[in-house]
């Protein structure tokens, strides 16, 4: 039998010398030396490096998490005890990656903790796993490259093998000498966990769809009772039914939204005057509390409300009483109706302020000397007047129904167009409440370029009046530069205006192959827009 | 100089891809039109003696082009650079104080860096998981200019010792998806090309020493281009490596308002509070433009003039089309080769830079060829007649007049305009008055037959000069002597403007201190001691208005009132006009119709507008598509391009035929011309016309109607 | 780790216990007429006689479809060694049959020693997979190829350069090798949907003997012997005999308690699979308390709670 398998040995070796690829075989070989010969260094790369914290300390520091922490305490298990997989869950910001990173900083055991935000894609997802078991440090001298280049899950899967059985033969080598206790520390043990984080996101990973059910059933794959899985998630397990298959679901942990008085312990947790800050928070939180309970949020927007409170107030180390407690909470109300509603606060530079503020008067200024009364505090930025005639005829374009046009211009675009519009929209009254409707309904339309153009002509041409009133001083001058008015470049405009996404450009239909356009502009920024060009918007408007 | 010219693209499509990927402002070739100037200048240069006499002329003027927009360009430089330093010095205080602020949250070590996990931090602190993202607010629809101005920003931070990418939209495209970015990030700093873009590299790469101790800013020049998810994927990732990795964001926009009111026209609100934001403000197109006129044909005289009618053109392509300074400078650019080009004097304008011009004009005039001086004394705004005086020297003398004239407008302009900013008046509005010959004719007329005072005609009321002077009428104290002073120190040239201001201020003064002491002796109400106080500065306001309104008429002359201002003033509207604004789709459509003027051929050249047979196929289809509506039936066009192409010829022939003979001739003509080959050759221009982008296709709905796309366009 | 308490190792025991699917089904291996006797009667039988064959192993998941066959299989293996030889096969990792054949040559070569080479063509695999088949055949060896989600293998649709061959291209290619080559070899299917043979194209399923075995949760009978020989500790164990003993009693008289046997029927009836109620004693196990080092029926009761709670409700409630 020998001497029949020796053929294989010899054509495969052949063919695999010949073939100059590194090959598995000697992959192990290194990455196991590289281990071994590194072992005392797993503990530093894999076990959190700050110092121990204990038990209680770990609890005291979570408010409101105790229950959980226990759990996991006990999920996880004593030293060198295998696990099932474990499944947190919970809303954002529940503590759920700080809690699990602190247990093990606790625990002082080997982890391998891989963020799926971070790592965007699986092969990212593969590679930093694969990095940190095979302590593998990017740097210039190996040009930043990974350890392995892995994308397929089923090389994932054997590199996972076998880098593990690596570390966990070193693990039991470690544990074995007794070099590790004199150092003081407990022992790591011989488990290796692995911590998904943001699993939620692997879902939306469209063209890997089975990564979501391979992580679940990794210790299925690797059939290693030293590895511990740990998944952390904000999607309850029911939402993974259709991903995988039921019974794969691993252990679950629930971290529920912090209650009010767990938050308060929070935010009080390291304040420098407590009892002021609890009086404050007695002024703030409940009305907040009913809107969210994410820490994150709640802390943004209290950082400001806190320096509101503690204006008036001389020195922040004095404890209010109760009527004082009084008057700075009437002093705050209003400000706290406001930071509810608000989304997104923007301070900026204050010197900058007072400088673009005297520029925006000095603008105002010239604007009325130039004569269209054009109010920079309307329109914020400057678009050329072309671009605002676009821009007016595209939201018509997309807010007018096309059949109304030739009834609202004419189609040549002359200068008479206004006494036509007014008996159109005589004729066409009685369609539009039912009309008005379904614009609501639909909201802006598509429009072809060609329509667009039209219409352009046509405002324009009313338009010219009152450019010609603008430069009355240099009327032969109309004769020469007339022309240069604004119907060139509009192509230019119109590219501009997508750029800055008030058009926005829809594929091209394949069978006319004629791109559609929709105007996204709101309508009192179109009438902004009309209105710094004394332009009659509303006279065109649909429904008036 | 073709290719300084720009145009617009001749259809929609084009535009859409070139504008989707490179925002730079596009040249393509254009043709140079045959104007009258030029045409005239290039008989004057062949009929020079001696060829090579011509070349050496062409040299200087080459020269002196490149002398001259040299200084020009340098000037703007200098004038951008010196609006965007203080936007710029805010912004790196405030990255260095937000470096603070991070780092404040803790340092972590490298090792801690190189972890996969985040660093626990305090959650409560607002600053944790947040980004210091500067929103620099571009007030400008228009992307060009602003791309200059980031890569500065970029280099000024970059100089000061912070590691700088420059990201653009094109980074944040949704078909590259996160990864896409993430690479160029890595591509920028730590200078590997990698496959697949991981930010534990640039962890890697930040936590060794060197670059470990300075902020990581990354500019995204525009991001209302950028693609939504992509960006708020990217925002996320990096919210969670803040305190590892010190990243601060600088993000161009646009409209403020798209930000602030509209988050949702952006970022989703979870991606919204990862973001610590704060608003710087760029200097407004209006105000850069400001800024580079004053310089270039205000403060100083950098030897290249432009006309009332150039100046308004510009302006208003600057106000109307593009408000973009790139577009300005680059029009700015073609007038001035135009003018070297199609001047051929204009090399004397050398002279002006020149330290002493006289012994150079000197030296240049008198060497000039017979052909030049003629030329130069057929300009038309020479008015020397006699035969005598047609001597170089004379024409050096008037050039230095026009010098000194010229150097007398720009500091009687700067006056104008202190006093014009009272209230607040652009500066080109002004400008272009004070550039305009007819109304300086009128001034100076209206002077004569109506006595000083009121010299302004009831239709110069809305003038900014006027307005002006009034303004100055009714001056608070403080700024009148603020505006007194501004003038003593810019009327120094002018000897005469000179003294008078000096005792202008001297009895401004006399008047201010014995109203201080009226003050003091008797303590009156309020309102005497302001009465008082009105009652004597308009003695002041009152001189000084006519002070102004002096110098106004004596020396706010403009360079098109000298002699042989052509050779450094360029005016010729036309040529500028056509280059700057190409607008192709009028011309092709203009070409079509008159398409023997370029294809000069000999059959159809004589004709006017009357369609013959021999013309294009194409241009004779466009010429029918004339008759009809935006909607064409295509068999009348059929049978109208038939008719067209087989009639005229008979016609043309049946001179020369016997009478006899015609019918055959007839009949042969209707072989040759077969039904197939007609239709062949109408479906050829249909399709060209619709390659042209002229027409569109019939749609199902109207299967035999073909409709036109362009109008006016 | 002298250090720890006769309670904390008990806990550990046990939870290695339950970690370890062999220990778990090893439970079921003796009675003559379970699926594990037939299974191994199956394989034994043609690897003696030498022949090909091809069976299915069907049945709801977590019923221990894959972890008796890997008992089989062992044991297989010790009763005769240098004859058997298994190349394990996932859907979910390799339904590409590129891949798959890839991880054939793969396994093969790590099995014998020899180099694996990346960059060899599939065609190159398959070739070296037919030769190692001809081999065996001489050398009168079996190989097992396992197949784990089967009903994956059938459904992968092959969109490549080479689509001629269509669907379960691998599929054909595997059994035809089988076939035409004069081989011994077995190829087992696994999968959770039951008609998973019907999934097969004609020229496959002809090729496909439709042997299958049929695996079902565990009665009530056998997953009380199974809660009985998990949680009794063994006696020959370095732990005190006493604390054994009590653990022991405490352990039966539970499984006596009347309230023991209403939970687990709740539990069976959501999900009576082994897995779902080796999760369950995961649960108590952890939740012994250290101190005594016994398990109370409120382990188990606060575990089955644990286990039925319901995460969308929890969310919703957001306590």
């Amino acid at each position: 039998m020998e001497n029949e398998g020796s053929p294989h040995v010899i054509r495969r070796t052949t063919r695999s010398s010949s073939s100059s690829m590194p090959n598995t075989p000697n992959k192990i070989q290194e990455s196991k030396k590289k281990v071994d010969s590194c072992s005392p260094s797993i503990l530093d790369d894999l076990v959190s490096r700050e110092e121990h914290v204990s038990l209680d300390t770990l609890v005291s520091n979570f408010p409101g998490r105790k229950l959980q922490i226990l759990d996991i305490l006990r999920l996880v298990g004593p030293l060198n005890s295998p696990m099932l997989p474990l499944y947190l869950y919970g809303g954002p910001s529940t503590g759920k990656t700080s809690v699990v990173l602190q247990i093990f900083r606790h625990l002082k055991r080997p982890f391998v903790y891989s963020g799926c935000r971070t790592c965007y894609n699986p092969r990212v997802l593969f590679e930093s796993i694969l990095n940190q078991l095979a302590l593998h440090r990017r740097n210039l001298g190996n040009g930043y490259s990974s350890a392995k280049r892995c994308e397929r899950p089923a090389d994932f899967v054997t590199y996972l093998q076998e880098l593990l059985t690596g570390v966990i033969t070193s693990l039991k080598a470690n544990s074995a000498k007794p070099g590790l206790l004199e150092t003081g520390e407990r022992a790591s043990g011989e488990m290796v966990y692995l911590i998904f984080d943001d699993i939620e996101l692997v879902r939306e990973w469209h063209k890997h769809s089975g990564i979501i059910s391979l992580l679940f059933k990794l210790h299925c794959y690797l059939k290693i009772p030293e590895v511990g899985l740990i998944f952390i998630t904000n999607s309850s397990p029911d939402t993974y039914y259709l991903d995988t298959v039921l019974a794969e679901e691993p252990v679950h942990l629930f971290f529920p939204d912090y209650t009010e008085d767990e938050l308060e312990q929070i935010f009080l947790r390291n304040q420098p005057n407590p009892k002021l800050y609890s009086s404050f928070l007695d002024a703030v939180l409940n009305p907040f509390c009913r809107i969210t309970r994410r820490i994150d949020v709640l802390s943004i927007a209290f950082e400001p409300l806190f320096q509101k409170y503690c204006k008036p107030l001389s020195d922040l180390g004095l404890v209010p009483n109760r009527d004082e407690k009084r008057i700075l909470c009437s002093y705050l109300n209003p400000h706290i109706a406001l930071s509810t509603n608000e989304v997104f606060k923007v301070l900026s530079n204050s010197s900058l302020e007072v400088e673009e503020n005297e520029e925006k008067a000095k603008k105002k200024e010239n604007v009325r000397k130039l004569g269209d009364g054009q109010d920079p505090n309307d329109i914020d930025f400057h678009i050329s007047i072309s671009a605002k005639y676009l821009l007016i005829s595209a939201f018509l374009a997309s807010r007018n129904p096309a059949t109304l046009d030739a009834a609202l211009f004419d189609s040549t675009g002359g200068g008479d167009n206004r006494k036509r519009k007014r008996k159109s929209s005589e004729t066409s009254k009685e369609q539009k409440e039912q009309g008005e409707q379904d614009l609501l309904m639909k909201g802006p339309g598509t429009f072809p370029l060609e329509r667009l153009l039209a219409i352009f002509q046509c405002i324009t041409s009313v338009a010219e009046g009152f450019v010609e009133e603008e430069q009355l001083k240099d009327g032969l001058l109309e004769v020469e530069v007339g022309d240069c008015g604004l119907m060139s470049d509009v192509l230019l405009q119109l590219s501009t205006l997508c750029n800055a996404s008030f058009i926005s450009r829809g594929e091209s239909c394949p069978l006319e192959g004629l791109t559609r356009y929709r105007s996204t502009v709101s309508e009192d920024m179109a009438l902004k827009v009309a209105r710094s060009l004394k332009f009659p918007l509303s006279k065109y408007l649909y429904r008036r | 100089m073709s290719s300084s010219s720009p145009s617009s693209p001749s259809s929609p499509l084009k535009i859409s891809d070139t504008t989707e990927n490179n925002l730079q402002p596009f040249y393509v070739l254009h043709k140079a039109f045959p104007k009258k100037p030029d045409r005239k200048t290039r008989k004057k240069i062949e009929f020079s003696p001696t060829s090579d006499t011509h070349h050496h002329y062409d040299e200087l003027r080459v020269e002196a082009f490149e002398l001259v927009w040299s200084k020009i360009d340098a000037r703007i430089k200098g004038v951008l650079t010196d609006i965007n330093t203080n936007v710029f010095d805010e912004i790196h205080q405030w990255v260095c104080e937000s470096f603070g602020a991070i780092r404040s949250l803790g340092v972590p070590s490298s090792l801690e860096v190189n972890r996969s996990y985040p660093l626990v931090t305090d959650i409560t602190s607002s600053c944790s998981r947040r980004i210091f993202t500067g929103l620099v607010f571009t007030k400008n629809v228009e992307f060009v200019d602003d791309l200059l101005t980031f890569k500065e920003l970029g280099v000024h931070l970059k100089s000061n010792g912070c590691h700088v990418v420059n990201m653009s939209s094109l980074d944040f495209l949704s078909k590259n998806g996160i990864g896409g970015c993430v690479r160029s990030v890595l591509r920028q700093l730590v200078g590997v090309s990698v496959d697949v873009g991981d930010i534990g590299i640039l962890a890697a790469w930040y936590s060794e020493i060197e670059n470990f101790e300075s902020p990581i800013v990354v500019i995204i020049d525009d991001v209302e281009r950028c693609s939504e998810s992509v960006l708020a994927e990217f925002v996320l990732m990096l919210s969670e490596w803040v305190v590892k990795l010190p990243i601060v964001l600088v993000m161009g926009v646009s409209s403020f308002a798209k930000i602030v009111n509209a988050p949702r026209d952006l970022l989703p609100f979870g991606v919204l509070q990862h973001l610590n934001p704060c608003k710087f403000t760029l200097g407004s197109p209006t105000a850069i433009l400001d800024g580079i006129i004053e310089s270039l044909f205000v403060k100083s005289y950098c030897g290249f003039d432009i006309s009332y009618k150039v100046m308004v053109l510009m302006k208003n392509y600057f106000v109307r089309h593009d408000g973009t300074v790139t577009s300005f400078i680059r029009a700015l650019k073609i007038a001035c080769t135009k003018h070297f080009l199609m001047e051929p004097l204009s090399f004397l304008s050398k002279g002006i830079l020149d330290e002493d011009n006289e012994s150079f004009w000197i030296e240049k005039c008198g060497g000039l060829p017979e052909s030049m001086l003629k030329y130069a004394f057929d300009l038309p705004s020479c008015e020397i007649s006699d035969e005598i005086s047609l001597t170089g020297e004379s024409l050096a003398r008037d050039l230095s007049e026009i010098m000194k004239m010229r150097k007398n407008w720009s500091s009687v302009f700067m006056c104008l305009y202190e006093a014009a900013k009272f209230h607040n008046v652009q500066l080109l509005e002004i400008l272009c008055e004070a550039l305009n010959p007819d109304s300086y004719n009128l001034r100076v007329s209206s002077n004569r037959q109506s006595g000083v005072g009121e010299l302004y005609s009831v239709d110069q009321k809305g003038s900014q000069i006027y307005l002006a002077i009034r303004k100055v009428r009714d001056l608070s104290f403080s700024a009148l002597s603020r505006l007194v002073q501004f003038w003593k120190n810019h009327s120094e040239r002018i000897a005469e403007i000179h003294c008078q201001v000096i005792e202008l201020e001297s009895m401004l003064n006399s008047e201010h201190e014995n109203k201080s002491l009226k003050l003091d002796e008797t303590k009156k109400s309020r309102i005497s001691a302001s009465r008082t106080r009105e009652k004597n500065t308009t003695k002041a306001n009152e001189k000084a208005a006519t002070l102004l309104e002096f110098m106004v008429k004596e020396y706010l002359k403009p360079v098109e009132c000298a002699q042989f201002h052509e050779i450094v003033c360029f005016k010729h509207v036309g040529v500028l006009q056509s280059s700057l604004i190409g607008d192709p789709r009028k011309i092709i459509q203009v070409d079509l119709l008159k398409s023997h003027n370029y294809l000069h051929c000999s059959c159809c050249s004589k004709s006017g507008d009357v369609l013959l047979p021999s013309m294009h196929d194409t241009s004779i289809m466009y010429t029918l598509v004339q008759e009809h509506g935006d909607l064409i039936n295509l068999h009348d066009w059929y049978q109208s391009f038939k008719t067209n192409i087989c009639r005229p010829s008979t016609k043309g022939k049946r001179k020369i035929q016997s009478p006899l003979s015609k019918k055959r001739k007839e009949l042969s003509e209707s072989e040759v011309m077969s039904e197939a080959s007609i239709q062949a050759r109408f479906c050829r221009a249909v399709i060209e016309l619709q390659i042209t982008g002229l027409l569109r296709m019939p749609s199902k709905r109207r299967p035999d109607y073909v409709q036109r796309v362009a109008f006016g366009l | 780790m002298e250090a720890q308490t006769p309670s904390e190792r008990a806990l550990n025991i046990l939870r290695r216990r339950l970690c370890d699917p062999n220990f778990i089904f090893s439970a079921f291996s003796d009675s003559p007429d379970s699926n594990y006797s037939k299974l191994k009667y199956l394989i034994s039988d043609s690897v003696t006689k030498g022949c090909n064959n091809s069976m299915l192993l069907l049945g709801p998941s977590g019923c221990g479809k894959i972890e008796i066959l890997d008992l089989v299989l062992k044991d297989l293996r010790n009763e005769n060694p240098e004859m058997i030889s298994v190349v394990k096969l996932d859907g979910q990792l390799h339904s590409d049959d590129n891949h798959a054949l890839k991880e054939i040559a793969r396994q093969l070569c790590s099995e014998h020693k020899l180099l694996f080479s990346k960059v060899a063509s599939s065609d190159d695999n398959s070739q070296f997979m037919i030769a190692v088949l001809r081999e065996y055949g001489l050398a009168h060896m079996t190989m097992i190829f396992v197949l784990d989600e089967f009903d994956l293998f059938t459904q992968y649709q092959f969109s490549k350069s080479c689509s001629l061959q269509g669907k379960q291209r691998f599929l054909y290619s595997l059994l035809d090798a089988m076939q035409s080559v004069k081989s011994q070899a077995v190829v087992v299917g696994v999968s959770c949907r039951l008609d998973a043979d019907q999934l097969l194209e004609k020229r496959v399923r002809s090729r496909f003997s439709h042997r299958k075995l049929l695996f079902l949760p565990p009665s009530n009978g056998e997953i009380q012997k199974l809660f009985d020989c998990i949680l009794t500790l063994p006696a020959d164990s370095s732990l005190p005999d006493d604390y054994v003993i009590k653990f022991n009693a405490k352990i039966n008289n539970i499984l006596g308690d009347q309230r023991l046997k209403e939970i687990l029927n709740t539990l069976s009836v959501s999900d009576s699979s082994v897995r779902q109620f080796l999760k369950f004693l995961f649960r108590v196990v952890c939740d012994m308390d250290t101190k005594s080092g016994l398990l109370s029926l409120e382990n188990f009761q606060a575990a089955v709670l644990s286990i039925q709670r319901q995460p969308k409700l929890e969310i919703q409630r957001g306590s």
